[in-house]
């Protein structure tokens, strides 16, 4: 690789695609609190729960939303 | 035809104009320059609001007045009344106001556009308008270079205002050069005669230019230096008001019903304003100089007085004819009704609203729901089943257990009636609407479009699901019938957690939702999970039922896959949650 190429590429990495980078992250973050909004409401529920049928059901809820704030 | 013929006729009457008089090509580059002001202007307000138009004319249409007051007020500050139309009419056909608040903005709207005669006239005649046209215009293009929205909206504003401005200017020196040689005011006319030619000529000029706007302009400045008598001033601009009411009704022969209804809507308003203004022209104009003098307007300040006279008889127009909304709104609707071929075609889709990115969107994301609401009823027929036999239910699978009798449907005949004309619009639409969109909103179109590609791929595989569901509902083998009633559970299952997910406020438990629903219908892998084996190592089923099964709980599969593909981008709001949806597996 020539060396204006690879300065090229990393001008771009460092500058363009940085913009990219913060927006992304910035998505990220909002998403991540999203979600512990959500579990924390769910866990909520959950002690509020008066049945059993219902912890169970709202236990599943919290299950998928924890997998899923560990895959992100 | 007679477009194609006349066409060639104007542009050679525009030559000969352009050649025969230098005055007349000032003139007439003062108007080009002015219309092409005016587009920048409109386009400008369209970034510029960023759908902020769009939300104020969603939420302030609940009644006749607001509407009208609505209308007044966004026309006034966007200075477009056919910019504003094209709103009304996407808004009447995704069904978000109703006819009698959208004839309330066009009567608003029609009083709002009165300002542009005022602008010209206080501003425009009285002093050196080019003269601020200049840094408009520099300062316009360096906006429009910006990366940012708001700033090239802003842009496009000052640059269609600086064009405005020098085109008045360009109209003003022609008017006054012309007057050295050709004095127009000879042709002054007194007398209803008067009336009736000027009347004519200016709904001509305004059909020819396709803009009162522009109309009004010229005649301003006529009027301003004295190339027209006050008196036929006031006859050209209600021929202006009249004229664009043909420009409408021409525009809407292509558009839909609800276009044609608010189009004849525009013209009887005009034609009754027009009436009135004719019948009284002499006791207006008298009105107009009382009111003049209360306001403080000079009594020989003529082009003012015209801008007075111009808004006074459109809100009479708005008095006399607001009474009778709701009794035009029972005509229209009974003078154009959407016609019903067998075939369904797209209800949504307005041609008329394809420039402005917004309402496109909005018009799509309407018409793949109504494909979507079509080909449910496709899918639950095709397991015999009737959607409000399982949605809601708790336990759909006893639902499926007691729904035995065939439902008589012919997928492939629903396909051809309900389906393929309604998606070959919405893949046109989504094509053609691409031309103004920035990037983000192309992709949304994308989306629109693979999401309705799924719902008609789901269409197909139903149809090869029914044949086996019919023969095997009716089996002697309990297994096999159990294994077919899974099936239908599933996708009904899908339909019904969709039908939740559309009415969620809260994207969230939309998410959890899809999550399950993605888990759930894992089950369908037969050959993964093993099931298959253990249905043929104890002889359950025959090779011919397994291979069948295979296949059909593949394609049971890729429906349910391919309705919640299509749910998130319908129905999750969030762009963050709706990629986190869509990558949930």
């Amino acid at each position: 690789m020539k060396i204006d190429e690879l300065f090229k590429r990393a001008e771009k990495f460092f500058s363009m695609d940085k913009e990219k980078q913060n927006k992304k992250q910035d998505k990220k973050k909002k998403l991540e609190s999203l979600l512990e909004k959500k579990i924390d409401s769910i866990k909520d529920k959950i002690n509020e729960a008066d049945s059993k049928k219902k912890k169970e059901e709202l236990s599943k809820k919290l299950e998928i939303l924890l997998d899923l704030q560990k895959k992100m | 035809m007679l477009k194609r013929s006349i066409y060639p006729l104007f542009l050679l009457g525009i030559a000969y104009l352009l050649f025969s008089s230098q005055d007349a090509k000032i003139i007439i580059a003062g108007v080009a320059i002015f219309l092409i002001g005016m587009v920048f202007m409109e386009d400008g307000f369209k970034l510029f609001s960023g759908g902020m138009l769009e939300r104020v004319l969603e939420k302030s249409t609940s009644n006749v007045p607001k509407a009208i007051a609505t209308g007044f007020i966004a026309t006034a500050i966007v200075q477009s009344s056919s910019l504003l139309t094209i709103i009304v009419i996407s808004f009447l056909s995704a069904e978000m106001i109703s006819l009698s608040g959208a004839i309330g903005v066009i009567f608003g709207s029609n009083i709002g556009t009165t300002t542009t005669a005022w602008i010209v006239s206080a501003f425009g005649v009285k002093i050196n308008i080019a003269y601020y046209a200049m840094p408009m215009l520099i300062f316009g293009v360096i906006f429009r270079f910006n990366n940012n929205k708001i700033y090239q909206g802003l842009g496009n504003i000052l640059v269609g205002l600086g064009f405005v401005f020098l085109g008045i200017g360009y109209m003003k020196e022609g008017f006054e050069a012309m007057k050295d040689g050709l004095d127009l005011a000879q042709f002054a006319m007194t007398g209803y005669l008067g009336v009736f030619v000027y009347i004519f000529i200016g709904a001509v000029a305004t059909v020819v230019i396709q803009s009162s706007s522009a109309t009004m302009a010229i005649i301003i400045t006529a009027l301003a230096t004295g190339q027209i008598e006050y008196v036929n001033a006031l006859a050209l601009a209600i021929g202006a008001n009249v004229g664009t009411t043909v420009t409408a009704i021409i525009g809407s022969l292509s558009s839909n019903a609800n276009g044609k209804r608010l189009a004849v809507a525009h013209f009887i308003f005009n034609v009754v304003t027009g009436l009135i203004a004719i019948v009284f022209l002499y006791q207006l104009a008298d009105v107009v100089d009382i009111l003049s003098l209360n306001i403080g307007i000079d009594d020989k300040d003529y082009t003012m007085k015209l801008a007075l006279f111009h808004t006074i008889f459109n809100v009479i127009g708005v008095i006399a004819v607001t009474p009778f909304t709701y009794k035009l709104v029972v005509f229209l609707e009974g003078l154009f009704i959407e016609v019903d071929e067998g075939i369904e075609r797209a209800k949504y889709l307005d041609s008329v609203v394809i420039g402005v990115p917004e309402s496109a969107l909005a018009a799509l994301e309407k018409e793949v729901i109504h494909l979507y609401d079509n080909a449910t009823e496709v899918f639950a027929h095709a397991i015999s089943l009737h959607r409000h036999s399982f949605l809601d239910q708790e336990n759909i699978f006893e639902v499926v257990k007691q729904s035995n009798a065939k439902i008589d449907i012919d997928v492939d005949e629903f396909y051809e009636t309900k389906i393929k004309e309604l998606y070959g619009d919405i893949v046109n639409y989504a094509t053609l609407s691409q031309d103004k969109m920035d990037e983000d909103q192309r992709i949304q179109v994308y989306y629109y479009k693979i999401a309705s590609r799924d719902i008609v791929e789901a269409v197909k595989d139903v149809a090869e699901l029914q044949k086996n569901v019919t023969l095997y509902q009716k089996s002697k083998n309990e297994v096999i019938k159990n294994e077919y009633n899974l099936l239908r559970e599933k996708i009904a299952n899908t339909l019904d957690k969709i039908d939740d997910i559309r009415g969620d406020d809260d994207d969230m438990d939309s998410l959890i939702k899809i999550k399950q629903l993605k888990e759930d219908i894992k089950e369908l892998d037969i050959i993964g999970n093993g099931r298959i084996d253990s249905l043929i190592r104890n002889n359950s089923i025959t090779p011919k039922m397994a291979t069948s099964l295979i296949n059909d709980s593949s394609f049971a599969y890729d429906i349910s896959k391919r309705l919640i593909e299509a749910a998130i981008t319908l129905w999750i709001k969030d762009q963050e949650i709706k990629t986190l949806a869509g990558e949930a597996s």
